[in-house]
């Protein structure tokens, strides 16, 4: 008598299983998003501690050498900030093996095409989690690591419009960035900075920032390649706020008919056609990029920041007031 | 009638939704052409800059004489540039190192480095024309 209804206690129907997996469905829904969010979370402070240390390591020059690195120089040898960095930042071998006599692009510091010479070995350090860690330059023979972290060059492009002179003649205050050239204009004359010269305070003005690597490496798109003092390889500018619509400058054009000339048009915007040289900071993080203050502290800036308040972050002594 | 009224309430409240979910930034579509004594620009860019530098710069490629891009209100400092290929320059200092373009300016400082250039953008869709000189 009881034989059917006990026998029907014993398993589930259809309609409960599925509305079972309905449920869970619902909730695996909700909760894939957030597990993505908490991901990028996690890859954002993965690279501020990379931009961190770089941070430091430019302390850490400054406590050795009493002045900050210089930006880039093509003279006696072709070189930027970051082999001057590399003994701050636990990386030493590769500064002991780098040969200072020699430009970035000859041998043994890189060996054409292989990732032999010491300019293509790579650190965990020269890469933002949220882009493309291992990235390199393979945009011709000289292969070398690219790294999403470059040096503030403040309002300026390379080379500026005007020099020193010239803007001082023009009546306008003069706000030099922590890295450049000593007349804007002459990349032979690199200056050093000293923190002493920071009059708008080490903790409202910017030492470095993140760039994007272009989606390939055989792209003849040099945002990301550090290691290379010419155009604007080894430094972002904040003539425009921060993953801006504005394409980035290049002074590098390639000749028509060299294979690796096309740019991706599905990355960030960038143009050969633009006049000088100058580059944006951008980041694969949703809503700003992580930037490194001369105090050492790290903040996210948003994309939205205004224009003056930007440019105010990359002065060192242009006497504005920093109100985010 | 109690059906209908839940209905548009439910629809009310998706245009609520909807309607928050736009929240892009005000701005307006400029289109126009670009002539260098009197014939179309072949190929360059342009660049809207705010002249109190409190909201983002916009820029577009032009085209055939052609742009059109989306630029936020306000007064703008315009630049127009047109690069020009003059020859070619070794990018290393090796015998067998690839070699890059060099280029010039075709147009005068007068409408980039020192631009004389100014519109004022009021949101709308506009359309503007700018006529260079070369000389």
């Amino acid at each position: 008598m009881s034989t059917p209804r006990h026998s029907r206690s014993a398993g589930f129907t259809l309609v409960e299983l599925l509305v079972v997996i309905a449920i869970i469905g619902v909730l695996v829904a909700l909760l894939l998003p957030a597990v993505q969010a908490a991901r990028e979370a996690a890859r954002r402070m993965s690279c501020q501690n990379a931009i961190r240390q770089w941070a430091l390591a430019m302390q850490n020059h400054h406590d050795a050498v009493k002045a900050l690195p210089e930006g880039n120089r093509p003279e006696p040898t072709r070189r930027t900030w970051v082999v001057y960095t590399w003994p701050y930042v636990e990386n030493g071998g590769a500064a002991l093996v780098f040969d200072e006599k020699k430009n970035f692009y000859e041998a043994p510091n890189t060996i054409q095409n292989t990732t032999n010479g010491i300019y293509a070995s790579t650190a965990p350090i020269y890469y933002c989690a949220s882009d493309r860690p291992g990235a390199l330059w393979k945009g011709d023979p000289y292969w070398r690591a690219r790294g999403n972290y470059v040096i503030n060059w403040g309002n300026f492009k390379v080379p500026h419009d005007q020099t020193i002179a010239q803007i001082e003649a023009s009546g306008k205050v003069l706000a030099l960035a922590p890295f450049g050239w000593e007349d804007l204009r002459n990349p032979k004359l690199p200056r050093t900075t000293k923190f002493a010269e920071f009059t708008d305070g080490t903790s409202n003005t910017m030492l470095l920032s993140e760039v994007v690597f272009p989606s390939s490496d055989e792209v003849f798109d040099i945002r990301g390649d550090f290691l290379n003092d010419g155009d604007p390889c080894t430094q972002y500018m904040t003539i425009n706020t921060p993953n801006t619509t504005v394409a980035d400058v290049s002074g590098f054009v390639p000749p028509k008919g060299n294979p690796p000339q096309q740019y991706n048009p599905a990355d960030p915007p960038y143009t050969d056609a633009g006049g000088a040289a100058h580059k944006a900071a951008r980041s694969r993080h949703p809503g700003g990029v992580n930037v490194a203050f001369a105090d050492g502290s790290v903040r996210m800036i948003q994309d939205g920041v205004t224009p003056v308040v930007w440019q105010a972050m990359g002065s060192m002594n242009g006497e504005e007031v920093v109100a985010e | 009638m109690v059906c209908c009224t839940s209905k548009l309430l439910s629809s009310l409240f998706v245009i609520a939704l909807l309607a928050g979910c736009s929240s892009k930034p005000a701005g307006g579509t400029v289109k126009g052409t670009v002539t260098l004594d009197g014939q179309p620009l072949a190929t360059g860019r342009i660049l809207f800059i705010a002249v109190d530098q409190g909201s983002p710069s916009a820029e577009a490629a032009i085209t055939a004489g052609q742009f059109e891009t989306l630029v936020l209100p306000g007064d703008k400092r315009v630049e127009i540039r047109s690069p020009k290929v003059t020859g070619k320059k070794k990018m290393y200092n090796t015998p067998d190192s690839p070699t890059i373009d060099t280029v010039v300016e075709l147009l005068p400082a007068k409408y980039n480095v020192n631009s004389e250039l100014k519109m004022t953008v009021d949101g709308t869709a506009q359309e503007q024309k700018f006529d260079l000189l070369s000389k």
